[in-house]
């Protein structure tokens, strides 16, 4: 790791945190591929417009077109969570470290070394994942011809206009 | 330094009065000295692994006997004169022959009985000396 | 002085500790004996505030908070050090988070015990991790040291070259309360005896005061707990009448 600071304290302790890190890092790289299925689904919309213009083809609604996109970013908020209790679980686990950790004076160490990754994990799942649906969204709503797009998104879009 | 390496690790009574005897008995027998260091209460008490209480109470018990005196601190030294040393062989044949009296008084002897067993066992003692020298 | 007042503690509708006071001053070595369930360790997590619990203790007057906590430290036969990290590591976790570290007894400790701060407390035997787990209690810096059992599985050359350690290099203000069923052997060197009977003290004695009474600890023990020695004799003496029954 480039990363000269440690950051072993906002880890359980003994935890290879490098280890978490980078999973975590692959899952939301893997959920962000997955998430371009939005994109496939915009591409094939637009094409079924070109290719038929006097059917007057609609684009499908936005939800159909987020569709399961973001089934991976649920996937690793969900994974997470699980860390984070499995944080708390792997203080009593081959001793009572708990014990220790319980006995300190600094009453949140036990509490920040079991939360901080997971919280931190989890704002930036859900900032990648807002922020995907909001690029899709802006394709969406910029790239479809404006006759094209059903009614809710079209009120949205002539206040953009 | 007086040593307290065969200081028996069990037997009758407080521990502390054992350390006092211990103390007595080997100023009787001649093995401890005048002038000898005692070991600090801290060290003694992990030697022995015995309460630093403990070991103060037997060390002040032994001051009131006068068989040590505290000097510079801490430190303790044995107090021992020709006197001391007399004192305490007849103190403890004396302890020794009262646990016989007891004894036998116990079994329902008779002093009369006692006595000629006493001086009939010394003979015998005696007569096997004798023979071994011969 | 450590106070206890009137600790109580429910698991479920069983009351594990049933109105429990004492009071421990500094430099006592408290022995505290019960049989398996008496409460012994549930007492001692209830005072370390490891378990919720009705009743007070306080310290030098002041409940038992994250400011004073330092002062309270803990070695348990569950072991409470982190498995997967060097000894090494934990010094400098104990270091970080309890200023009053006392660092020389620790390097002696691991020298009389011959561990090493390399060494990882999931690797080594019972016997060492209960070693480590006393250097630790033993070093935090903490007045008060609360030992639970922390001998099982130690030998007996082990617990007695430990007893003789622990009175050379306790400071006289330092207090241990130390929970064993190994009676015999903690009697040289404990000032004082606490009974608990299920949940409840049944006695509590300094041992000096029963030196002067001519009792052994063992006896008190005996007594408090209403041990009767008649018991064995009569199973002995009933079965072996049955016996004379069947074979005739």
């Amino acid at each position: 790791m480039k990363v000269k600071k440690d950051l072993s304290r906002f880890f359980p302790v003994g935890e290879e945190w490098g280890k978490e890190v980078a999973w975590t890092a692959i899952a939301l790289a893997l959920s962000s591929l997955w998430s371009l299925g939005a994109l496939i689904r915009l591409q094939n919309g637009w094409r079924t417009i070109r290719m038929f213009p006097e059917n007057k083809v609609m684009m499908p609604g936005f939800q159909t077109i987020i569709g399961s996109a973001l089934y991976g970013f649920w996937l690793t908020a969900a994974g997470l969570i699980v860390l984070a209790v499995w944080n708390y679980i792997s203080q009593r686990r081959g001793s009572r470290a708990d014990y220790t950790l319980r006995r300190l004076p600094g009453r949140l160490e036990r509490h920040i070394r079991a939360l901080a990754f997971p919280a931190a994990g989890l704002a930036v799942t859900v900032l990648l994942a807002a922020g995907l649906r909001w690029l899709y969204f802006w394709l969406y709503v910029t790239k479809t011809p404006a006759d094209r797009l059903t009614d809710v998104v079209f009120i949205a879009v002539s206040r953009e206009g | 330094m007086v040593d307290f390496k065969d200081f028996p690790g069990d037997g009758e009574g407080p521990l502390y009065l054992r350390m006092v005897r211990f103390l007595r008995a080997g100023i009787a027998s001649g093995t401890i000295g005048d002038g000898e260091e005692m070991p600090s209460r801290r060290v003694l008490s992990a030697i022995l692994g015995v309460n630093p209480n403990t070991v103060q109470k037997a060390y002040r018990m032994m001051e009131e006997e006068g068989l040590i005196v505290s000097r510079s601190g801490a430190r303790s030294f044995t107090s021992v004169t020709p006197e001391t040393v007399e004192r305490e062989r007849s103190r403890l044949r004396a302890e020794e022959a009262g646990r016989l009296v007891l004894s036998l008084k116990g079994s329902g002897m008779e002093k009369e009985a006692a006595l000629e067993l006493i001086s009939r066992l010394w003979d015998e003692l005696e007569n096997e000396r004798g023979g071994e020298e011969q | 002085m450590l106070e206890i007042k009137g600790l109580q503690k429910f698991y479920g509708f069983t009351k594990a500790l049933k109105d429990v006071s004492f009071t421990v001053g500094p430099g006592e070595i408290v022995g505290l004996f019960g049989e398996n369930g008496a409460g012994k360790t549930t007492l001692l997590k209830s005072i370390l505030g490891l378990l919720v619990h009705g009743g007070e203790v306080t310290l030098d007057g002041e409940r038992v908070t994250r400011k004073n906590i330092d002062r309270l430290s803990f070695a348990t036969c569950e072991h409470s050090f982190f498995p997967s990290i060097t000894v090494m590591a934990h010094r400098s976790f104990y270091m970080e988070h309890f200023p009053k570290w006392r660092d020389k007894r620790f390097w002696a400790l691991m020298d009389f015990f011959k561990l090493k701060e390399y060494q990882i407390p999931g690797y080594l035997s019972t016997g060492q991790k209960n070693q480590l787990e006393v250097i630790l209690a033993l070093c935090q810096g903490a007045d008060y040291i609360l030992m639970d059992e922390p001998f099982s599985g130690n030998d007996l050359f082990n617990r007695e070259d430990f007893y003789k350690v622990l009175m050379g290099i306790l400071e006289p203000q330092e207090t241990v309360i130390l929970s064993t069923h190994l009676i015999e052997e903690v009697e040289n060197f404990v000032s004082r005896a606490i009974l608990l009977k299920k949940g409840a003290i049944v006695g509590d004695a300094a041992v000096s005061d029963l030196e002067d009474a001519g009792e052994s600890l063992v006896d008190f023990v005996k007594r408090s707990y209403g041990y009767s020695p008649d018991r064995v004799r009569r199973v002995v003496e009933e079965l072996a009448g049955d016996e004379e029954e069947g074979e005739k």
